[in-house]
């Protein structure tokens, strides 16, 4: 296994123009255990720890940006993260255990492609985008919605890296949720994950967003359900309406950690623990 | 066969210069090279925290951390350096002996290095710090106790 550990995201990005296979290694939390268990390494890893431009919470052009090596724990205990977009600060915060989310990356939370991955909904509610560069074509931006292309693979060509998150500060008044189950609280794979983001304007709920993780391939985005709510008094038959929806909307498979019929049940509940959660604050006020 | 990698760490406290294979994790140089055999290889895969360290002064797993990502001057704490510790090392010992919060031994190493961790956190409750500690001996509340307890008293000053 030869290590590359470039300084600066210009040397890495090099590295990747000239050997694409090579492997980008973060927290190591999903590739050293992958390593292990299937006892085969990559030719060529990329250490991206040095590179200081990919570390921490920040903003670029004037909008919120999360660097790729940004750490569960930093995203989770961030004070504009939490005000703006609480629905990734929850659901950073409910990843494995606190030495996992000390070691955890944005970055590889997205890049592994991982069905059960609990960032990827939260982003997706939150209108996040992905920032990718190559060496030869500079950087795009995508939607995080249109980054996962199928099981495990991602938009990212083989001479990229993922930069980072970029996201845009909503409008007052919207918030974001995030539920998920697993087997039980701590170090859990989800057996299903909700985003929701939302807001009430003149007692109608508007701007929904809907995302649910680990109920297929890739993590979905649920438009129809959305626009079935849209526009409605945010009351307790429409959250029942909400659910019914939400169930029918999906179809999820049986696996290790779950069944389609659970899964199905389970995320209805959920949705309509977030738009409960809604309510209640909403009455708070 | 890869050359081997030379680093220089700060390792419990003191200066320790490694060398190891690219392949190797930090909790591998630990145990192998650098004789310190307090952080367990438990599950390997980042479940159990027996390989519990701090590095930084961040709670991490030496079985997930690869060796070669570690740059010089990393300070690394483990097992061995809370026990050597004058803050912590009695109350530790005699908090986990006093509650019975040690059985087979075999999580203790990592229940301490994640106890030591929440000494000075005290928003986490010791229930979420160490649930990334597996223990299949003691039921969990003896040791919660034990962590708790070590964290009242250096919030007091005193026992």
């Amino acid at each position: 296994m030869k290590i590359h550990d470039p300084a600066t995201i210009d040397e890495a990005l090099d590295i990747k123009r000239r050997y694409p296979g090579a492997v980008p290694l973060a927290g190591g939390t999903d590739l050293l255990p992958l390593w292990s268990s299937t006892g085969s390494r990559p030719d060529r890893v990329v250490l991206l720890g040095s590179c200081a431009a990919l570390r921490g919470i920040g903003e670029r052009d004037g909008d919120p940006f999360i660097g790729a090596c940004a750490t569960h724990s930093e995203i989770s205990e961030h004070d504009r993260v939490a005000r703006h977009f609480r629905a990734l600060a929850e659901a950073a915060r409910s990843i494995g255990a606190p030495a996992i989310r000390n070691m955890g990356t944005l970055g590889g939370n997205l890049a592994n492609a991982s069905p059960a991955a609990d960032l990827p909904p939260a982003l997706i509610v939150c209108g996040a985008e992905a920032v990718l560069a190559s060496a030869e074509r500079g950087e795009r931006t995508i939607p995080v919605e249109d980054f996962f292309l199928s099981y495990k693979r991602t938009a990212l060509e083989k001479d990229e890296l993922l930069l980072g998150i970029r996201l845009e500060v909503p409008d007052p008044g919207v918030r974001s949720f995030f539920e998920k189950v697993g087997t039980r609280k701590a170090q859990a794979l989800a057996k299903l994950s909700v985003a929701l983001s939302a807001r009430i304007d003149a007692g109608r709920i508007g701007s929904v967003r809907i995302a649910a993780g680990s109920v297929a391939p890739v993590p979905l985005r649920l438009k129809e359900v959305e626009a079935r709510i849209e526009g409605n008094k945010l009351s307790e038959e429409l959250i029942d309406t909400a659910r019914t929806l939400a169930a029918s909307a999906l179809s999820p498979i049986d696996d290790v950690r779950s069944t389609a019929r659970y899964r199905r049940f389970v995320f209805a509940a959920l949705l309509g623990d977030c738009l409960d959660r809604m309510r209640m604050e909403e009455d708070g006020r | 066969m890869d050359r081997l990698i030379a680093k220089t760490w700060t390792v419990n406290e003191k200066e320790a210069s490694v060398r190891f294979a690219p392949e190797e994790r930090l909790l591998d140089v630990l145990r192998d090279r650098l004789r310190l055999t307090g952080s367990k290889p438990g599950c390997e895969e980042g479940e159990c925290g027996a390989c519990s360290v701090l590095i930084n002064g961040d709670l991490k797993l030496a079985c997930l951390t690869l060796a070669a990502a570690l740059p010089d001057r990393t300070a690394i704490t483990t097992a061995e350096g809370i026990a050597a510790a004058d803050r912590a090392a009695a109350r530790f010992a005699e908090s986990f002996v006093d509650r019975g919060a040690v059985q087979c031994g075999y999580c203790t190493p990592g229940m301490m290095v994640a106890g030591s961790w929440l000494l000075d956190k005290p928003h986490i409750a010791a229930r979420e710090g160490l649930s990334g500690n597996l223990c299949r001996c003691t039921g969990y509340q003896k040791i919660i106790d034990a962590v708790e307890c070590c964290r009242k008293s250096e919030a007091g000053g005193e026992e």
